[in-house]
């Protein structure tokens, strides 16, 4: 008995010795039903419990409130958005860093749920109410503040109070619906994605925290995380110091992993990737980032929570259980149950992307007779495949088939974080092994636009590409032209199949002008743009039409893709249509024909032509 | 209510005037709401714009075309001779025309003037005698035809409305109207038209059908105008229109509503508004007859409810199917009502009285003759119990072939794209995707989120969608599941549309790209 007790007692004190806290506080932020701790009032319980720092992640947006709320007029601030976009983390910070005072938060003085600021704003000399969850407030409450709010958010007066007002979106509107016009205005700026900051005539600078790019912001979380000053602890770990680098800690492996910041990185692959699904309307909460990279660090298949600890990571490197542990297949949330998978709206977004699902005959081929030109990786590359791979090819049994083609799936994820895409799409281009077969000329055509740089060849050559493709679908043939954008008009025959003519040609410089744009919003959305005098109609090119558009040039069918593609057209189409008409009073359309080198020809309507010699 | 419309306006020749009293003159079997809004246009062109005495018009007259028409769809020469070989260019044209006047002359024999050899003479200067040129504006024009694949005789043929050059209405054989395809439906909705109240709203909608549908200077209108003979040698059918009942409808404004908010899309090229403006047209036909059988039967209104889940949901499959069966039945129980009602009058209630008590069988039918201008038939002279003779009555209105609402509704809503009818399915009110755009198009003036957005679809057409609209129309108490399931449906096909954006897990909008300008 008293064996045992000293036993248990040693294993303790190992624990103490080698455990990091950093690891079960981390894995607080993680895929856990306990997840809830996320919410910034919990966080910073969570972190005292551990004795952690939580994790900072700085955002530009809190100086920039900051700085308005410091000028002599101040505006109020609306902080829109979803459960997870880190609307209170933002009041609180915008509090901690008007006040200097990093306990103010807790202790400012309360009405009910509105928070008074104890001081005046520097310059202005205006009070600040802080709601921080309208949907907190009771029905008195709501009464009782909602002219003041009302009158604050609309009006010019330098003695009413300016508020911070943190509401999700759905209730946001819900509170404003009828007060016009300042509810069309929220709905407006929701859904134009606009900023109303510099606008003058708004007394209220409303952010939507859900659409606020993650681009800039993902190293950082990454970086709060793995560059966590309490990593330091693991220095001093056995597995560290006793099992060298075959058997190394794989939460050290995944986060050497995350580390690495260059082309043919996870980081970065991870960003591109943000970048479409932004693009795609598809935004992130920072919660979901979080939980996604502590999911790549510590994601384990093995058994629930399925998240590694310092004691089970210690195993699986004493065991060689690496593929327990992969980092490219539990990006993905493959470690968790389908059911719970669903429930993050990150690997949601990261399956549509299909990674792995997707392939080309070169990588099929070079994993299976192991192409030495394919990086390799110590812990999750042919170490944890070999095995099956060969198992396979010398008894392809249908057990050894489906174990064979799992493992296949994660290497040509592995492959897909490891390799630098390339505009050429040539065999090798890691986004071959996705939906988006396109995706790096896409990255590469935003990160043009964004920088002005019209003048690449490359992006020229995709201009062309994307030209073509709508060419093809407007005009309904194979043509070939790609210097100008043909619009015809395909009358609205109910019933009919009416020949489609040619009513405007746009190219550059052009009466209807076409240029390659991007928005000025959050989401940066490139488009392509006619304009004709003031007024101009904007195809915005989401990651899914510019793989149409692309495949279409290539000779593909458009019975291969969604309707919604074709309607976006279509739309695009329509719009310009009407304002060509509004624009020019007087249009004569003309039929369209194919010549034989496949270039779009025009060819009068005689009938009308004649009409108009004689006018 | 009084449902009886002006006497001078009352229909005439009509085997009974029941239904005529209470939706109005005619909604033929055979009439599609598309013909509908072709006959609205019709009347529009052909009635004086602007309308000096701001009263609706109470006759018209419709233009024949018949040798544009003659040329598009009943003429075979024209593209063989083009392509024969044998015939020398410069001789084509003269080899045409000689063709197309034998077999336009014999089958117009009676109909053309003596004197007329050549009744296509007038083409020679306008296409320079080119027949290329002929042809080229034939073969759009001819594209230009709206439901092509039906085969229908060639003056029942229609083209799509751009100008009034390009109306053809539904003539009979020897040209006199004919009031199969354009059964009066399409005046009766100009009727509503012009009952809306806001006089200023009305110019505004007649300007706008004008310019919108009746330009004149459309490229279609004018190739259209060169194919046709000049107005004055062209025949004409003049017309007396049809009569509404004397009661105003909500639906009347509703309708106008509508047209206005649907044509005032700027965004949206004229080409394209025919297709949601028969449709919405439809859907407020639809609720117009729900709005009369509702009045008349002192019931609150009939909801409308969608299924929008394309059958995945059987309960909700179930609910749709109930209502469009609850809506026709609507129609039949109003007729019971209304001829019930019609004998309590002052002008016949006593006399009725009388009959019925001295079982005198011949008054009884005078007095219904007189009421409902009943026209005699076989079963009229039986020897039956006053009771029976007047529930013969009733089933006679509900089973006659014409203007008959409970058989008019499902040809109507098929075609407005409002019902979805399979084989061994049964027909269930849903939305297809044009009916959708419509929708959209109408209802939508500014970015709305799509909550409000149903919700003014049931103020508007009692459609009920989500689960808060279920709750209004049948009660707190209900299970709301399927309405849920329904509501993510619509979403789902309102993106595909591109008509919806998600913001977030509590708000989507939904959008009106041809409106977005205007909003600003």
């Amino acid at each position: 008995m008293k064996r045992k007790t000293a036993a248990l007692f040693a294993t303790y004190e190992t624990h103490i010795m080698t455990d990091n806290p950093l690891i079960p506080f981390l894995a607080s932020y993680g895929p856990t039903p306990s997840s809830h701790t996320m919410y910034d009032e919990c966080v910073i319980k969570a972190a005292e419990e551990n004795g952690c720092a939580p994790l900072e992640i700085k955002h530009p947006l809190i100086d920039e409130i900051v700085a308005l709320l410091r000028t002599p007029s101040p505006k109020s601030v609306i902080l829109t958005g979803t459960a997870g976009d880190g609307k209170t983390y933002t009041a609180r910070k915008i509090v901690e860093t008007l006040s200097e005072d990093k306990h103010l938060w807790s202790t400012m003085e309360k009405d009910g749920k509105i928070y008074s600021f104890p001081h005046p704003l520097p310059c202005s000399e205006r009070p600040l109410r802080i709601i921080k969850d309208l949907s907190e407030l009771n029905e008195t409450e709501k009464n009782k503040i909602f002219s003041t709010l009302c009158y604050s958010l609309s009006t010019h007066d330098d003695k009413a109070p300016v508020f911070i007002l943190c509401a999700n979106d759905g209730y946001l509107l819900q509170f404003f619906k009828g007060y016009d016009p300042l509810y069309r205005k929220i709905i407006d700026l929701l859904s134009k994605d606009q900023s109303n900051k510099e606008n003058p005539r708004e007394y209220f600078w409303l952010i939507n925290m859900s659409r606020q790019s993650r681009q800039d912001i993902f190293d950082d979380v990454i970086d709060s995380i793995v560059k966590h000053p309490q990593w330091e602890n693991c220095t001093s770990c056995s597995t560290v110091k006793e099992q060298g680098q075959d058997q190394r800690c794989p939460i050290l492996c995944n986060r050497d992993i995350l580390r690495k910041k260059e082309h043919d990185s996870m980081r970065a692959r991870l960003r591109d990737i943000l970048c479409l699904a932004e693009t795609s309307g598809q935004h992130l909460p920072i919660r979901q980032l979080i939980i996604n990279v502590i999911n790549i660090l510590l994601g384990d298949h093995k058994q629930k929570p399925f998240l590694l600890t310092c004691k089970k990571a210690r195993n699986r490197a004493k065991k060689g259980e690496y593929s327990l542990t992969n980092p490219y297949a539990n990006v993905f949330g493959d470690n968790l149950p389908k059911r719970e998978q669903k429930l993050y709206k990150i690997f949601t977004v990261l399956n549509d992307f299909q990674i792995g699902f997707k392939t080309n005959n070169f990588f099929e081929h070079a994993l299976l007779w192991n192409n030495k030109e394919l990086p390799d990786c110590p812990y999750y590359g042919l170490r944890i495949f070999t095995n099956s791979r060969d198992q396979y090819l010398n008894t392809p049994t249908a057990e050894h088939a489906d174990r064979f083609l799992e493992d296949m799936l994660d290497q040509r994820r592995r492959l897909f974080f490891s390799l630098t895409p390339d505009t050429k799409n040539t065999c090798y281009n890691p986004w071959q092994l996705s939906l988006f077969k396109h995706g790096a000329e896409y990255i590469y055509m935003f990160d043009k636009l964004l920088t002005h740089n019209k003048s690449d060849k490359e992006y020229q050559e995709i201009a062309r590409k994307i030209l073509c493709g709508l060419n093809r679908t407007m005009t309904k043939t194979m043509t070939k032209t790609s210097s100008e954008l043909w619009i015809t008009l395909s009358f609205g025959v109910y019933r009919g199949h009416p020949i489609p003519l040619l009513i405007q040609r746009a190219k550059r410089g052009g009466e209807s002008t076409l240029s390659f744009e991007h928005l000025n919003n959050t989401s940066k959305m490139p488009v392509i743009r006619v304009t004709q005098k003031e007024t101009s109609v904007d195809l915005p090119l989401r990651p899914l039409l510019f793989e149409y558009l692309i495949q279409i040039d290539q000779g593909a069918l458009p019975a291969n893709f969604s309707s919604d593609i074709y309607q976006e057209i279509k739309k695009f189409q329509l719009q310009i249509a009407a304002m060509t008409q509004k624009t020019f009073e007087y249009i004569t359309p003309k039929e369209i024909q194919l010549s034989s080198r496949g270039e779009l020809e025009e060819r009068p309507i005689t009938i009308l032509e004649k009409e108009e010699d004689f006018l | 209510m009084n449902l009886s419309p002006l006497q001078e306006h009352a229909p005439q020749n009509t085997d009974m005037r029941i239904q005529e009293d209470l939706y109005g003159h005619r909604f033929a079997q055979d009439q599609e709401p598309f013909m509908i809004v072709l006959e609205t246009l019709a009347v529009y062109s052909a009635v004086p714009y602007p309308n000096p005495n701001d009263a609706p018009q109470s006759s018209y007259s419709l233009q024949h075309r018949r040798k544009m028409r003659f040329l598009l769809f009943q003429d075979p020469y024209l593209e063989r001779i083009i392509t024969d070989n044998q015939i020398p260019d410069p001789q084509k044209w003269t080899e045409w025309k000689t063709k197309i006047n034998q077999q336009f002359l014999a089958q117009e024999n009676n109909l053309t003037r003596d004197d007329e050899n050549d009744a296509f003479a007038y083409l020679d200067e306008k296409f320079s005698s080119n027949i290329e040129t002929l042809y080229q504006a034939v073969h759009i024009l001819r594209s230009h035809e709206l439901d092509s694949s039906h085969n229908r005789r060639w003056t029942s043929r229609f083209l799509a409305v751009q100008g009034s050059s390009t109306i053809c209405a539904d003539m009979s054989k020897n040209w006199s109207p004919d009031r199969r395809f354009f059964g009066r439906g399409g005046e009766l909705v100009y009727l509503m038209l012009n009952k809306f109240s806001d006089r200023k709203a009305r110019e505004e909608l007649n300007q706008k059908i004008h310019q919108r549908f009746l330009n004149q200077k459309s490229p279609i209108n004018k190739i259209a105008e060169a194919l046709s003979e000049s107005d004055s040698a062209d025949g004409k059918s003049d017309i007396k229109i049809g009569c509404l009942p004397e009661h105003s409808f909500n639906a009347y404004k509703h309708m106008a509503e509508d047209w206005l908010n649907l044509l005032t899309c700027d965004d949206l090229p004229d080409e394209h508004l025919f297709d949601p403006l028969f449709r919405i047209t439809g859907l407020n036909l639809v609720v117009y007859f729900a709005e009369v059988a509702q009045k008349i039967r002192q019931e609150p209104p009939i909801p409308l409810i969608v299924d929008l889940t394309e059958g995945n949901n059987q309960h909700l499959c179930q609910e749709a199917e109930n209502c469009l069966l609850q809506h026709r039945e609507a129609a039949n129980k109003a007729i019971d009502t209304f001829v019930k009602h019609k004998l309590t009058e002052p002008d016949y209630h006593q006399k009725w009285q009388e009959a019925l008590k001295r079982k005198d069988l011949l008054s009884a039918q005078n007095i219904l003759k007189q009421a409902f201008a009943l026209k005699e038939n076989e079963n009229f002279h039986k020897n039956l119990p006053i009771e029976e003779l007047l529930s013969n009555v009733i089933k006679r209105a509900q089973e006659r072939s014409d203007n008959n609402i409970y058989k008019y509704l499902l040809p109507l809503t098929k075609g407005s794209g409002l019902v979805t009818a399979r084989q061994k399915v049964k027909p269930r009110f849903t939305l297809n995707n044009d009916v959708l755009l419509a929708l959209v198009l109408t209802n939508v003036k500014y970015t709305i989120p799509l909550k409000e957005f149903i919700e003014n679809l049931y103020k508007r057409y009692q459609i009920v969608i989500g689960p808060e609209e279920a709750r209004k129309a049948f009660g707190q108490r209900i299970r709301t599941e399927c309405y849920e399931e329904n509501l993510e449906a619509l979403e789902k096909r309102l993106t595909l549309l591109s008509l919806a954006q998600r913001l977030s897990d509590d708000c989507a909008f939904v959008i009106n790209p041809y409106k977005t300008k205007t909003a600003q």
